[in-house]
């Protein structure tokens, strides 16, 4: 059953894809000048350090408050990549999906901060704060029990 | 004109840049969520709002424009709403402050 799906999936997709590929290839007539075309070129590897810096806070952010507010930056950044797609490829076809990844960003955001807003100060739901040792080992290794 | 076009867009793509990269650099550097939710809020609505500039200058047609001025309106409120509720559940939360925070209207 789940093999059937695959082998008529599989092929759909990557015809879609070739079309997805061709259908940019072919419109993309409007032509970009040098400039613009170094600028998207250095603007692409800025939003990426970017995303890897937001990354970083999000793996060490010592609250989740830093680690949501990184998330937040970084679908903020993957919007900035799309736009600078657009433009590359001078083609629209990507432009809905910033709206949508702006959208879903806030949204999520906000779910965050009401979780974080709701559940403050509830020892069954740690945040992740570290203020002290040994707070950090409850949170971070619970196989070692809870500590006296 | 076209050419005209394409280099103001290029201006507006690296002024987006330059704020893009300044946000992230606050998340990283700064010394508490308070002061990097300042970075991330402001930061990258401005950063978003140069690139959206740019995609409206090169390519130039209402679509793009109309859709750019859609983006710029969410942000516009998105970003501040997201900025501020973090910014009370933190508080709530009890997340620890920077040792250098000068007044603190919240403690009471």
């Amino acid at each position: 059953m789940t093999a059937d799906l695959l082998h008529t999936l599989v092929p759909t997709l990557l015809a879609a894809g070739d079309a997805a590929a061709h259908h940019v290839s072919d419109d993309a007539a409007v032509s970009v000048a040098p400039a613009l075309l170094f600028a998207a070129y250095v603007a692409l590897g800025g939003l990426s350090l970017g995303m890897v810096l937001c990354l970083w806070r999000l793996v060490r952010g010592p609250s989740l408050a830093d680690r949501v507010l990184a998330a937040d930056l970084l679908a903020l950044h993957v919007v900035g990549i799309v736009i600078v797609l657009t433009i590359y490829l001078g083609d629209m076809v990507f432009f809905e999906a910033a709206l949508a990844v702006g959208i879903m960003g806030f949204v999520s955001t906000v779910g965050f901060a009401q979780y974080i807003h709701a559940t403050a100060g509830r020892a069954d739901h740690p945040h992740g704060d570290a203020p002290d040792p040994a707070n950090v080992r409850r949170v971070t290794d619970p196989a070692q029990g809870a500590p006296a | 004109m076209n050419t005209f076009f394409d280099i103001l867009a290029a201006v507006f793509l690296l002024a987006g840049l330059f704020f893009f990269f300044v946000g992230a650099l606050g998340v990283v550097r700064l010394p508490d969520v308070y002061h990097r939710l300042h970075a991330a809020s402001k930061s990258s609505t401005l950063g978003l709002i140069g690139l959206l500039l740019a995609a409206a200058c090169h390519l130039g047609t209402a679509e793009v424009g109309v859709k750019a001025i859609a983006v710029m309106l969410f942000l516009c409120v998105a970003n501040p709403i997201g900025g501020h509720l973090l910014a009370k559940a933190a508080l709530k939360a009890k997340t620890p402050q920077w040792d250098g925070t000068l007044s603190d209207e919240s403690a009471g």
